[in-house]
């Protein structure tokens, strides 16, 4: 039992805690500890170390961004964000801020717990490899010392601007990376061009990496906020 | 233009005076052959000096056309014939007497020019005010016919909450920067004229006058002052095209509140049935969500697998109904508030729509949806979240008025400076009929709907004011060989794209 990872459910509506937390303890495979406000969730944090935080962005003390930031100056700890809004501003606040994934309001149990087993996938991986100069994810493999990249053992032509996306969604496989961070981590800039720019690379860039529309999808795209390469 | 202006007129005068002069000659000529008198042909040209004064309306050329007359009747037909002499002593006083009474003919017939130049252009400013729209236009026009009339240059300025506001010059010339504040200030408090050639403020650049009804003033008029005050007969002009002017701005005022009155009603009114429908549709899957969940929650025990699944599924299914019908009416009244700021980017348009494919796709799965577009890289500068609730929508739509099995296309194409996005169906297809109200709020169709369920006619009308926002279009018509295809177009955006390099 105690081998289970520990997920911290923070919520302030008692309902939708019921919801999570039922949710998870049918699987019976976490530990659960919960929080309503966002102090509380910060101590939590802090003192019993959760292997992920769910955290919902409407506190009634604090605003969830605002744990957010309190939380990544000393754990690098996943954060799964739950927003009932549904403007997509949010989202990317709690993304730039240090979010790695997130969830809208209303959510299927079944997505939640994907996203939790996919976050558990990533922690692993990167645990495993942290220092692997080899990023392998399923058929796809980035060898950075050499800079090639294979897909299915054939040597896949890349651009100069493809290759340094592929490096940047590898090394956050898992997380959801906002156009802003994207185009910030490849032209430094992020102009309005960059961003059209960059839908067009990501497109030609998915396109190598899915040769067949029935192959495995590796780049998935988050309309108005961002692109994220999955853990498969 | 002016000046162009002028030198033709100064063209048709000379060629009216030489020709009239010519043909007194002839008829001289023609006098003398009859053997007619002297005095005869003298009275001939009389006539043609006078009718030249009239016609041209010019003190000058009236003159030259009296000293050109004297001259050519001296040299034609006084004795001694084809010589400047005059022989009698009476003919350098005959002429001092004609030019008199030339100057004064032509004096009299320019004022009446005058006269009728002035109610022609008033008349004409009357017709071209009743025309004008905005504030703006009406004092335009107003401005350029007081140009026309007085000829000297103008400045105008709005009264804003007691204070002239931006300066608007008119005419020729520099406008000065200058305008004379106290002057401007008196006019606006006591609606007395004042300024240049005035009790007050003598010393002003312009002479200003109000722009104002009895009820509200608009602004003040400043005419240069020049070197001589305005005549009775101009001021008397400028006063009632003022008015005019006034009058014109307190109707264009009046029609524009009744308009935005008119508008208010409608809103208020879209609202009050907004919030009738919403009452009254919501009730129901709220009903079925609540008694579902009891039954659950009183009577679990009692109830087969089967009836508790059928029961979650209930409740779940109303909720998906209720999440997407809140989800419109909340984009209804931000689009209705003109609130929405669109975030307006440069998107893959194939991205936005295989996103709302992929969710429409989980909610309708004996639907087949398919994707065609012509280029996967085309873009549009759109609000992605927004395009995209336009795109479920009437996928939503398009699921929920056919059968299942039925086959929906959505296609993307380029089309000039267009992206045109088009969701088909093989469905029942729409009544012509129906066509042109779809899109109207809280239009629905009594029978039609697969599951029976009516929405609450928001979808298509929210649609249509998301694409209209985005400065597209939207339009319906019937799919080859049945259904029903819904299109709208989007600003397609065209990218440079930055040069690299193949590795």
């Amino acid at each position: 039992m105690s081998d289970h990872p520990l997920i911290l459910v923070v919520e302030d509506d008692g309902a939708v805690q019921d919801l999570i937390v039922t949710a998870l303890e049918t699987t019976h495979s976490y530990r659960l500890c919960t929080a309503d406000t966002g102090t509380q969730a910060v101590i939590e944090a802090a003192t019993q170390r959760p292997a992920v935080m769910l955290l919902d962005l409407g506190l009634p003390d604090m605003d969830g961004v605002e744990v957010i930031s309190k939380v990544r100056a000393w754990s690098d700890m996943p954060i799964i964000v739950i927003s009932a809004r549904s403007q997509d501003d949010d989202k990317i606040e709690a993304l730039d801020t240090g979010a790695d994934d997130y969830l809208t309001k209303p959510f299927s149990v079944d997505e939640l717990l994907a996203r939790i087993r996919g976050t558990l996938r990533r922690l692993h991986y990167i645990k495993a490899s942290a220092q692997d100069p080899v990023f392998v994810n399923g058929d796809l493999t980035v060898d950075y010392n050499s800079g090639i990249v294979t897909l299915s053992g054939k040597e896949l032509h890349l651009t100069p601007l493809e290759y340094r996306l592929v490096c940047v969604l590898c090394r956050n496989v898992g997380r959801v990376l906002t156009h802003t961070y994207l185009t910030r981590e490849i032209w430094g800039s992020t102009l309005d061009s960059d961003i059209a720019s960059l839908r067009v690379f990501m497109a030609t860039l998915r396109k190598k990496l899915q040769p067949l529309p029935d192959s495995p999808q590796f780049i998935q795209t988050h309309v108005g906020i961002g692109y994220r390469m999955i853990k498969l | 233009m002016q000046r162009s202006a002028r030198s033709l007129s100064n063209l048709k005068n000379t060629l009216l005076t030489l020709t009239i002069l010519l043909g007194a000659s002839l008829v001289g000529f023609a006098f003398d052959a009859l053997g007619l008198l002297e005095i005869n042909i003298y009275t001939v040209f009389i006539l043609g000096i006078l009718v030249t004064a009239v016609v041209t309306s010019s003190v000058l050329f009236g003159a030259l056309s009296c000293l050109g007359g004297v001259f050519l009747f001296n040299f034609l037909f006084a004795e001694p014939r084809f010589s400047v002499e005059a022989a009698n002593f009476g003919y350098p006083l005959d002429f001092i007497i004609l030019l008199v009474v030339t100057l004064l003919v032509s004096s009299l017939s320019r004022a009446n020019a005058r006269m009728s130049f002035r109610t022609r252009t008033l008349l004409a400013t009357d017709q071209l005010l009743l025309k004008a729209a905005g504030a703006q236009e009406i004092v335009s026009i107003a401005a350029e016919q007081l140009l026309r009339l007085l000829g000297r240059p103008l400045v105008y300025l709005p009264v804003e909450d007691g204070a002239p506001g931006q300066a608007q010059f008119f005419g020729p010339g520099k406008p000065r920067n200058a305008f004379d504040g106290d002057a401007v200030r008196w006019v606006i408090r006591t609606s007395e004229a004042a300024g240049a050639h005035t009790a007050l403020f003598p010393q002003a650049q312009y002479a200003y006058a109000a722009v104002r009804t009895a009820a509200h003033a608009f602004g003040v008029v400043g005419v240069e002052g020049g070197r001589r005050p305005l005549t009775d007969m101009e001021r008397e002009l400028m006063r009632s095209l003022l008015s005019e002017c006034a009058l014109t701005l307190e109707r264009d005022q009046i029609n524009r509140l009744r308009e935005e009155e008119s508008v208010r009603a409608r809103n208020e009114q879209l609202r009050a049935t907004l919030l009738r429908s919403i009452s009254h549709d919501l009730r129901t899957p709220l009903t079925s969500i609540s008694g579902n969940a009891a039954l659950l929650n009183d009577a679990g025990r009692d109830l087969t697998d089967a009836q508790r699944a059928k029961l979650a599924r209930d409740i779940r299914d109303d909720a998906q109904w209720l999440l997407g019908t809140v989800e419109n009416v909340l984009s209804v009244t931000r689009m209705e508030e003109g609130r929405v700021a669109l975030q307006l980017r440069p998107e893959l348009i194939g991205e936005v729509l295989s996103e709302a494919i992929a969710r429409m796709r989980k909610l309708a799965p004996d639907h087949t949806i398919a994707l065609q577009q012509q280029d996967d890289l085309l873009m549009a500068r759109i609000d992605a979240q927004l395009i995209m609730q336009v795109t479920l929508n009437l996928l939503d739509n398009a699921v929920k008025y056919t059968p299942a099995g039925s086959y929906i296309e959505v296609r993307a194409r380029s089309s000039g400076a267009r992206v045109v996005v088009e969701v088909a169906d093989d469905g029942p297809g729409i009544p012509e009929e129906y066509k042109a109200r779809v899109f109207e709020m809280f239009y629905t169709t009594s029978s039609g709907s697969i599951d029976g369920r009516r929405g609450l006619g928001l979808g298509l009308a929210l649609c249509k004011a998301i694409v209209i926002a985005h400065g597209g279009e939207m339009t319906v018509r019937d799919n080859t060989p049945r259904g029903t295809v819904f299109a709208f177009t989007l600003c397609q955006e065209r990218i440079e794209m930055p040069c690299q390099t193949i590795r």
